[in-house]
């Protein structure tokens, strides 16, 4: 079969597993209402009484939003099905473990973005203007990806306990969170702060939603995107790489 | 429809198959039901539907019918013959002599992962003719040991309320059982000759294994 092919093909399948994925682990009533009241609360308990505009507030919670839902699930999928037996099923297939990671990746994304769209809708309602709607929309998307990525990378390590690997991840979501200007904008960061927060990918996301909400972008916008697509392109490739490692410890 | 989509196939096609297989795995009335409300057997036999879904040549399967239900072992064995008769190439794994006895063409005895023997189920059941039996039930309780003591029997073994008595020769051994019983005043209830089973060939080979390591 020609290269291009097989690509195609193989593409198909991750679509079919992404599929597979939303159906029995995203589309269920909790998870969808714990992605987005988890993150509005902690968004609130941190925002309450200290008198900000819903200009400040809609990009921190939609930076928010998207980093804990499009993590949420993906770093548990692999030792879930691991432990039921189901992964090597699907590893018997005529499946790449490449294909097998994008459909996992593809399944974060889309609960990502489609979760996004409520804080959005919130901050249109409450009366927030998005300059450049498109520019906008392609960092969501971007961030979607790069964040349903990260997800990934957490379920690397070869243990099929689902508690463990949420434990790794909320490790690293947490922090970063407070790290990536989403409760106190880059700017006003002292330079310490700011060169911390240029380690994690949120604060990219939430520049440009800062940039187009509040006109109050810290980075170029193109700095922030070139960073953002390297960040994916590196989550992508260390998740891929090192499942392989990984994989055959899980079976 | 997922595994046919993982194996590329059309889904018109995947459509029409996994209607026919799963009416022949009896699952179609259940399609609609979660699986995780099926019980073992079912699942089993939705496990053996993905995989031919895709229509493969050649299928290994691991015990398929361990721990299930006499109806659903039944409904995988009939499918597995057919399968086979249609000219489908079967590698089965299994504990269950009976079920390679009735299923296999060639089995293959591994033991401690080294194949010991290989060939038709017949022929490996002859190759350990040394294990013919005698199956008696009698109206008393009997000592084993004085059937042990009784000319040609290599070996007693008490199965449920009847005693298997291993021999060479067969035909002497009943001789030798009636008189015994005229004897010390028993009444047979049941007298079976058995030829050598497959487990007994599998014992035997084996136990041969053991020896020479």
């Amino acid at each position: 079969m020609p290269e291009t092919a097989l690509v195609w093909q193989q593409m198909r399948r991750s679509v079919a597993i992404a599929r597979k994925d939303i159906r029995i682990y995203y589309s269920k009533g909790p998870v969808i209402i714990f992605g987005v009241l988890f993150p509005v609360f902690l968004f609130l308990s941190f925002t309450i009484g200290r008198h900000m505009s819903v200009d400040f507030m809609i990009p921190g919670l939609l930076g928010m939003i998207l980093f804990f839902t499009a993590t949420s699930i993906s770093p548990i999928v692999v030792p879930w099905e691991a432990q039921a037996r189901t992964l090597e099923r699907l590893m018997s297939c005529p499946v790449r473990l490449e294909t097998i990671i994008a459909g996992g990746v593809l399944a974060s994304f889309a609960f990502g973005t489609a979760i996004s769209l409520v804080p959005i809708v919130i901050g249109l309602v409450l009366g927030v203007s998005v300059s450049g709607p498109v520019i906008f929309a392609l960092a969501v998307i971007l961030a979607a990806l790069c964040f349903a990525s990260l997800g990934n990378v957490f379920s690397i390590p070869p243990t099929n306990l689902p508690a463990t690997v949420n434990m790794i991840a909320s490790v690293v979501k947490f922090p970063v969170v407070f790290i990536s200007g989403i409760f106190i904008p880059l700017d006003e960061l002292p330079a310490w702060g700011q060169a911390i927060s240029y380690i994690s990918p949120l604060t990219y996301f939430t520049d440009i939603a800062r940039s187009c909400i509040q006109n109050r972008g810290h980075l170029p916008l193109a700095l922030d995107f070139g960073v953002l697509i390297a960040f994916t392109a590196l989550f992508l490739l260390v998740a891929m790489k090192l499942h392989q490692r990984t994989m055959p410890r899980r079976i | 429809m997922l595994m046919a989509e993982l194996y590329g196939v059309a889904s018109g096609e995947a459509k029409e198959r996994s209607e026919s297989l799963l009416r022949a795995l009896g699952l179609l009335e259940r399609r609609e039901s979660p699986v995780k409300t099926y019980s073992k057997g079912m699942k089993q036999r939705l496990i053996l539907g993905m995989a031919l879904i895709s229509d493969p040549q050649i299928l290994f399967l691991d015990e398929p019918t361990s721990g299930l239900d006499v109806q659903s072992a039944r409904l995988i064995k009939d499918m597995l013959r057919s399968l086979n008769a249609g000219g489908k190439t079967i590698f089965l794994t299994t504990h269950d002599m009976d079920e390679a006895n009735q299923l296999c063409d060639r089995v293959a005895i591994i033991n401690k992962g080294k194949m010991v023997a290989i060939d038709a189920p017949e022929r490996l059941r002859m190759a350990t003719c040394g294990r013919h039996s005698v199956e008696i039930s009698f109206s008393d309780s009997v000592n084993p040991e004085t059937l042990a003591r009784l000319p040609s029997v290599n070996e007693v073994q008490k199965v449920g309320d009847k005693y298997r008595l291993y021999t060479e020769s067969p035909g002497e051994l009943v001789v030798g059982l009636v008189n015994h019983t005229c004897t010390v005043g028993l009444k047979i209830v049941s007298l079976n000759i058995l030829a050598p089973s497959l487990e007994d060939a599998f014992v035997a080979l084996t136990e041969k294994e053991v020896k020479h390591a």
